[in-house]
């Protein structure tokens, strides 16, 4: 599906909680990553000894939410790691217990809010974009990465 | 009191606020369903200045200091303050000043009518039932009572909204009714108004929306909304923006009246000059600015 037409204005105040190594590091300790070229806006790396490792963005109410997943060679999600948040609200996201969700899933589930996803109250809009997005990359995954 | 006093109470009203929010509107007249999360409390200033009759001048400041609380995720209440200031100058169509709203009588038909005044207080109370980040669409249901030294009402809404293109794309569509008692000339008058607000807006850039607003206004006289009770009908459009900081945002919207007004009795038919209807608070054009707040 096309992105929607969005300009890019860069955030005045944003909250950098990891770096993008430190994320690798948090959900592939000890592991090699080597950047994978890929025209999407995604950046994706390939893990050693195995797995892969991606980031991206999403938009919460107002600003971008800046996000990584970690997916092991069976195509499950390893790790969940919010590394920017600029929103004033919704910031709970950012809850291990609401990231660890995430852990095992696979393109096929429904990763959906209030199914198999719990939604936090008053970060709906958050909740909803990073599983959005998780649900995108794991799609992403099964089409361009699984088979290499 | 006068107009620069009307503004520093404004400005006074701002400057008690303090940090971050949610759950506004990107749009100046059209209510979304977003609502405060328990707990949040926010602040709101509005100003807005209704400017133009059919002739001469004629400004209406109207003032709004709001504090919004989530009593719950889905229930939100608000208490607020409603001000005036309203200046007029050989406003009518026969080249007087006044009378007309908030313009009395006894004024001097060729000098210039200000008045400052309180209208009334307010309580405004939103159930949100569907999510439109969760459901097929958002639903919310609205209900306002007012009372002023001369004006009671009752307000209720009907607050729906869509979003499209991963939620960039707001639609949202209010169905308003509302019944009131006004003092008018020294008298108690019942009149009810019907109106559908709509509008889009579409976040071009992360904090910034810019959308088009549209209002379908209709009052009636005495009590209920038959047909024959219909007393005019008006149509408004305009241009939004809305830019949210992560302590503050703002939304500015001007509308213009269509000149389509309907009347429907004589007395609405006199107040429709050049297409447009110029009585029961009604101006060439409108601009809404509101601030908001968290604290």
């Amino acid at each position: 599906m096309a992105a929607p037409v969005v300009l890019s204005i860069p955030a005045a105040h944003a909250t950098v909680y990891l770096s993008v190594e430190q994320a690798q590091q948090a959900i592939f300790p000890g592991a090699r990553f080597e950047a994978f070229e890929h025209r999407g806006r995604e950046r994706i790396w390939q893990a050693t000894p195995g797995g892969w490792f991606i980031a991206d963005e999403v938009l919460g109410k107002h600003e971008l939410i800046t996000y990584a997943i970690g997916i092991d060679t069976q195509g499950r999600v390893r790790g969940v790691e919010i590394l920017e948040y600029r929103e004033s609200h919704g910031g709970e996201v950012r809850d291990a217990k609401w990231r660890a969700q995430f852990i095992g899933k696979t393109s096929a589930e429904p990763l959906a809010l209030d199914r198999d996803i719990r939604n936090i109250s008053g970060a709906t809009l958050s909740c909803r974009h990073i599983t959005d997005g998780i649900k995108r990359l794991l799609k992403l995954y099964e089409a361009s990465l699984a088979h290499r | 009191m006068s107009r620069a006093k009307l503004v520093a109470i404004a400005v006074a009203g701002l400057s008690l606020a303090g940090p971050t929010l949610a759950g506004e509107s990107p749009f100046g007249y059209v209510y979304t369903t977003d609502t405060h999360p328990r707990g949040d409390r926010e602040l709101e200033q509005w100003l807005t200045r209704r400017h133009g009759q059919s002739r001469g001048h004629y400004d209406l400041w109207q003032g709004r200091t709001e504090i919004e609380y989530g009593i719950t995720d889905r229930l939100q209440t608000s208490l607020y303050l409603n001000y005036d200031h309203v200046s007029a100058l050989h406003n009518r169509a026969d080249g007087t000043t006044g009378p007309g709203a908030f313009v009395p009588d006894a004024v001097d038909p060729d000098g210039r009518y200000r008045r400052t005044f309180f209208q009334s207080f307010s309580s405004e109370w939103i159930y949100r039932v569907l999510s439109p980040y969760k459901d097929p669409i958002g639903l919310a249901l609205y209900i306002e009572p007012t009372w002023g030294p001369d004006e009671r009402e009752l307000e209720t809404k009907l607050i729906l909204q869509k979003n499209f293109l991963e939620d960039r794309l707001v639609w949202a569509a209010n169905l308003t009714a509302a019944a009131e008692k006004e003092r008018f000339h020294g008298d108690w008058e019942r009149e009810g108004e019907l109106e559908l607000t709509t509008g889009v807006a579409y976040q071009f850039a992360p904090r910034w929306h810019a959308g088009l607003e549209y209002r379908h206004h209709r009052g009636y006289e005495g009590r209920g909304f038959s047909s024959g009770k219909r007393a005019y009908a008006v149509n408004l459009i305009g241009p939004s923006v809305h830019y949210a900081a992560r302590k503050w945002w703002l939304t500015a919207t001007f509308l213009t009246q269509i000149a389509n007004a309907k009347a429907y009795n004589d007395e609405a038919r006199e107040d429709i000059i050049g297409g447009r209807f110029y009585g029961e608070h009604h101006e060439r054009s409108e601009l809404r600015v509101k601030l908001g707040f968290a604290f």
